[in-house]
């Protein structure tokens, strides 16, 4: 297992917690509670996500993997998050299912970004050709 | 080539069902429907943050 999955996992909530600014800057309103979750999100996004990559990063290089494009498939699966999120707008925050749909997403979002930074997935084995039976 | 293919197959095949989820399940949603969802998003996002620092523990035992 690298650290390209973690790595990646860390861009990703790095991604999120800018999303989800965006989205409070866009619709949210800090007159209503139902919006706090919008607020906690990112709060709590942006210190796991640092720690994800700093702890990644400073592993041996033998156990990195390919960070950077860890860090790609992160930041695209943060992007999907933000545009889920912009097109859902403040009615999916203020009526059922009250974004559950959002925090699903960010559940298999961030299970992918991990699922292909493991070597077999998206990792090693999946970018090595096969070789013809000699 | 073709797991990376499934791979977003597969990806394509779960977010279809997530996007229209809530038009489906909640046709006419009221202000104060379903409460007790409003709890759960936000617990299974906490659920992911913690499995996403376990994920540093399996690289460390397993890398």
């Amino acid at each position: 297992m690298k650290a390209e999955g973690p790595v990646g996992l860390g861009a990703f909530l790095l991604g999120l917690a800018a999303a989800f600014v965006l989205a409070i800057i866009t619709f949210g309103n800090f007159s209503n509670d139902r919006f706090a979750a919008l607020l906690v999100t990112p709060v709590l996004a942006v210190p796991v996500g640092g720690a994800l990559v700093a702890a990644s990063l400073v592993m041996r290089s033998s156990s990195r993997g390919r960070p950077l494009m860890g860090v790609v498939r992160g930041v695209v699966a943060a992007g999907l998050v933000a545009v889920w999120l912009m097109a859902r707008g403040a009615a999916d925050w203020l009526q059922a299912p009250y974004a559950f749909d959002v925090y699903l997403l960010i559940a298999v979002a961030g299970a992918t970004v991990l699922v292909l930074g493991v070597d077999g997935w998206g990792g090693r084995w999946a970018s090595t050709p096969m070789r013809p039976p000699s | 080539m073709i797991v990376r293919l499934a791979s977003f197959l597969g990806l394509a095949i779960v977010l279809v069902p997530l996007w229209v989820m809530p038009g489906v399940l909640f046709p006419h949603p009221g202000v104060n429907d379903a409460l007790e969802l409003s709890a759960l998003g936000p617990l299974l996002y906490l659920l992911t943050l913690g499995a996403s620092l376990l994920s540093l523990l399996g690289v460390g035992l397993l890398g």
